[in-house]
């Protein structure tokens, strides 16, 4: 029952945006009638949606796709997002976050409606679009031709808290765009003289920004924890997938900041918000293609990955198509001195493009490699550390000071200062790790991140007067989050760069040590829980003579799917992880892999501090 | 100078298309892994029977017959689908030696499935642990293998079998 | 500043960091792709022993021994050539004797290889996608296959 309302209502949510689209030709929708029909399509999809999500807890396992990806007996939070754990849910799931960010663009008030109603037509017809693919390639909603009483589904790799919000937030950071995309278009068709789509476009990149991130963030800390290989970023073609578009928004809201300063680079952000979307779609494909070999494996289906080729190409060709035969007037130029925010800015949108092509060049090179010489070649994280990296320096370099620079002249605020400041923290650096262990990418780092952090601080400092209010928040937002890169950057380069990794053959009661800490392998145990057996291996970490803590590592082999997994134990401390993986045994000896990993937590409160700012940016005015 | 940089996107664009294009109208699947039983000798293999643990059947006695062996399991609902069609099988071909090998199940299970939906076998032999399905380089079940006279495998087939495949497939090779 | 000046600066600068970009690639692009083999195929190519090489195939039945608890060798086959392994550190979770796995690292010699990762890619959830998609168009895809 709830298939046939679901399905139903996803048809008709198509129609009427169908119908939307083409009486828009002939007659002139009034703006009440026009709400009313994009708010009624909005609605139904959403309803189909729950349909599936209720199919989904009740265990209604005549729908096929429940039955495929379910199980009577899985806690109701996998119930949950078991809805968006399939390919064909996910699809769902991302036409109606469409919907969602459609609802609440024809909520927006004090823009001109001819405008916004052009934006909700393209939005309709992404709809419509995506609609059909999951209408005629993946439907969730295909009945049952078996009766069964039982789901399939117990992937116990897939049963985790962090998984099941993941993807949500990462969509809702991927669909963001689309809403950019049709405003962009939409200005371009009527040739919108006034501004106002500049502060609006600036405030739904942002949104589609922060929750990228924040998608991207948890995604990659699930595969920190979970996944057991002791890092947190592999530049799997999927992580690359999210990074592309995630990267081109960055340029995004950077440049649509230029507005401020009244100096538009109309051309540049129409450009960076096709971009956008055409990445956001352009990595839907590769993923729900299979065409590229990952951890994460998803079905694949030659059709689906030709349906969402011909639709990437048809939103991405339209997209730039308009832009070529429309391209708007040249705007004013911009004040391109020496060292101004301008500049700045400029320099700083060429790197980011840089880097996301480089990318994008890396993930798609085995594709067409093959497609040449037949060779099957894989990119590996390498070729990406040592290309983007080095691209990216410049420009955090420029991130660090470009707040202090001004608009419209060539001076900088308290210069004296900055550079003192930046010649005394690289001395300390230097110094000290000429007493440690040296690494120049460790040096650059550290120096850049702690700069960036160090520089924000001055400028909040020197720049405003201290009345300790909201406003004040908002004010030195940028600083913010710059401090938050400035945070992400330490913990990057440490955690990378100062990893250490140890293996160890040890029996039972074996003590040893691991950088000034005392660890002994207490006991292995094996438990029964309820669907798996638990191998444990209990870790006792001294410090001073005194027990720290317990870690538990091991193993869980799961008897109902025959799978085992690997269960990372880690120790937190503010300043460093310990990483425990426990292998293999021979003769009650086991071999042990700990990893120390610096400063890690840095990485997540840096992103951390980045969301929070992007969430004060969105509530900005 | 600046047209060129405004086609430059669509240019891209275009290129990209053309090689994913290429890419998955080449039917190629980076994940695939080398498949090369064709045309091997049948594996070594010793199974019990399901009704008779004193019976064996070992891959040797498959010498001088055609033999299908089809792995399935109670709890496989493909298997379910497919089993119909071995009937016919058995009915219209009495000479080829149906080989069942319950995979992974239950003895109590696999004896209700198949008194329940009969039983199309010329011998159902136990495959418990999985490891004769290991020795086959079976990726799911059901599948089917086709063993000539002289022992070695002539078709395989991955997946429940229809009638286009019976009839296309395999009866032209018996 | 001319607006004329200032686009011709603008292109300047972007050529510049292409260009840096460009060669960037191209330093790393030799050193950082790994090349993707089948055992049957390594036995008719010149073995270049500094070149990263991915060999994707099967466990060999027995071939798997464990020197200790963190030191393997085994034998990867596709059931004509098979090349003799090396690995120390953690086994995939899914790496058994008999299913597909996928192996990183440099050869040592012409007969041995060590290798510096290894990837099981296909246990019994695993099936082949073209198949599996198959498989699931005709409604009939188990996941406890």
């Amino acid at each position: 029952m709830s298939s046939l309302i679901g399905f139903a209502s996803l048809v008709l949510a198509i129609l009427f945006n169908a119908y939307l689209i083409f009486s828009n030709f002939f007659i002139k929708n009034n703006g009440k009638v026009f709400n009313l029909f994009i708010r009624t399509s909005s609605v139904l999809t959403i309803i189909s949606f729950f349909s599936l999500m209720f199919a989904y807890v009740v265990s209604d396992f005549s729908n096929f796709n429940v039955f495929q990806n379910s199980h009577s007996e899985k806690p109701l939070i996998y119930k949950i997002s078991g809805t968006w754990g399939n390919h064909e849910g996910s699809m769902l799931l991302w036409v109606s976050i469409l919907s969602i960010y459609g609802l609440l663009f024809s909520f927006t008030k004090n823009i001109d409606l001819k405008f916004k109603q052009e934006t909700l037509l393209i939005q309709s017809s992404i709809h419509i679009l995506f609609g059909l693919f999951i209408i005629f390639t993946s439907n969730p909603f295909l009945i049952n031709s078996v009766i069964v009483e039982e789901g399939l589904g117990l992937n116990p790799i897939l049963q985790d808290p962090g998984l099941a919000v993941h993807p949500p937030i990462l969509y809702a950071g991927y669909v963001g765009y689309s809403i950019v995309f049709s405003q962009a278009i939409a200005s371009l068709l009527n040739h919108n003289k006034n501004k106002d789509w500049i502060s609006v476009a600036k405030k739904w990149s942002l949104i589609s920004w922060t929750f990228l991130t924040a998608g991207i963030a948890l995604g990659s800390y699930w595969a920190y924890y979970e996944l057991g290989w002791g890092g947190w970023w592999f530049w799997d073609p999927v992580e690359n997938i999210s990074l592309m578009p995630w990267i081109a928004g960055l340029a995004l809201v950077h440049s649509l900041l230029m507005a401020k300063g009244e100096q538009l680079l109309k051309k540049w952000i129409i450009f960076l918000s096709i971009l956008c979307f055409s990445l956001s779609i352009f990595g839907t494909f590769l993923v729900r293609s299979g065409i590229l070999t990952s951890v994460h494996s998803f079905a694949s289906d030659a059709s689906r990955g030709l349906f969402i080729l011909l639709i990437f190409f048809i939103i991405t060709g339209f997209g730039f198509l308009i832009f070529l035969l429309k391209t708007p007037e040249s705007s004013k130029p911009i004040n391109f001195l020496f060292i101004n925010k301008a500049s700045a800015l400029v320099i700083n949108n060429i790197l980011m493009i840089i880097a996301t092509l480089t990318i994008l060049l890396g993930t798609i090179y085995p594709i067409i490699v093959e497609v040449l010489t037949n060779d099957r070649i894989s990119v590996g994280g390498p070729y990406f550390n040592s290309t983007v990296i080095p691209i990216m320096i410049p420009g955090f370099l420029l991130m660090s000071i470009a707040p202090i620079l001004s608009w419209q002249t060539n001076k900088v605020r308290n210069a004296r200062l900055y550079v003192l400041g930046f010649v005394v923290i690289s001395f300390i650096v230097l110094i000290q790790s000429y007493f440690s262990t040296f690494n120049t990418w460790g040096v650059l780092g550290l120096i850049l991140g702690i700069w960036i952090i160090l520089a924000s601080c001055i400028s909040i400092i020197s720049s405003s007067k201290i009345n300790y209010d909201f406003k004040l928040l908002q004010k030195i937002n940028p600083y913010i989050a710059h401090i938050g890169v400035g945070v992400a950057i330490i913990g990057i380069t440490c955690s990378s760069v100062f990893k250490n990794e140890y293996e160890l053959n040890i029996n039972e009661g074996d003590k040893f040590q691991i950088e000034n800490t005392m660890i002994s392998l207490e006991k292995i145990e094996m438990t029964n829980e309820i669907n798996f057996q638990a191998l444990r291996a209990n870790f006792l970490i001294e410090k001073n003579k005194k027990i720290v803590a317990r870690i538990k590592a091991g193993k869980n082999y799961y008897p109902v799917s025959k799978m085992i997994t690997t269960e990372a134990g880690i120790f937190h401390q503010w300043y460093r992880d310990i990483y425990f993986i426990v292998g293999d045994q021979k003769d009650n000896n086991w071999f042990v892999k700990v990893y120390i990993n610096p400063f890690v937590s840095f990485i997540w409160v840096g992103v951390l501090i980045m969301v929070l700012s992007g969430f004060i940016g969105i509530s900005k005015r | 100078m600046n047209r060129l940089i405004i086609f430059l996107p669509l240019l891209i664009l275009l290129m990209i298309c053309f090689f994913v294009l290429m890419y998955l109208l080449s039917n190629k699947d980076p994940n695939k892994p080398p498949s090369a039983l064709i045309n091997k000798n049948v594996p070594i293999f010793i199974s019990k029977s399901l009704y008779d643990s004193d019976y064996v059947i070992k891959s040797e006695d498959l010498k001088n017959k055609k033999v299908l062996i089809n792995f399935f399991a109670s709890w496989c609902i493909p298997c379910k689908v497919e089993h119909p069609l071995l009937f016919e099988i058995s009915k219209s071909y009495p000479d080829v030696y149906l080989l069942g090998l319950n995979h992974k199940d239950k003895s109590n299970d696999a004896k209700n499935y198949l008194s329940q939906d009969g039983n199309p076998y010329d011998f159902v032999g136990v495959d418990s642990d999985g490891m004769i399905a290991l020795e086959f380089g079976v990726f799911g079940l059901p599948e089917t293998f086709l063993i000539n006279e002289n022992g070695k495998i002539v078709y395989k087939f991955m997946g429940p079998l229809t009638k286009e495949i019976i009839k296309n497939e395999i009866i032209p090779l018996l | 500043m001319s607006l004329r000046y200032q686009r011709l600066l603008l292109i300047i600068l972007s050529l510049f960091f292409v260009l840096g970009a460009t060669l960037l690639i191209l330093f790393n692009t030799k050193e950082n792709i790994s090349y993707f083999y089948t055992p049957s195929e390594l036995s008719s190519l010149n073995i270049n022993l500094d070149k990263k090489i991915r060999i994707g195939g099967f466990v060999e039945k027995n071939s798997f021994n464990k020197v200790s608890a963190g030191d393997f060798n085994f034998k990867i086959t596709d059931d004509i050539n098979s090349i003799y392994v090396n690995y120390k550190g953690i086994l995939p979770d899914l790496f058994r004797e008999g299913q597909g796995a996928v192996i990183e690292g440099y050869f040592q010699n012409k007969e041995i290889f060590n290798a510096t990762t290894v990837f099981a890619k296909h246990d019994e959830n695993y099936m082949p996608a073209s198949i599996k998609s198959k498989l699931e168009n005709s409604g009939y895809w188990n996941k406890n296959y």
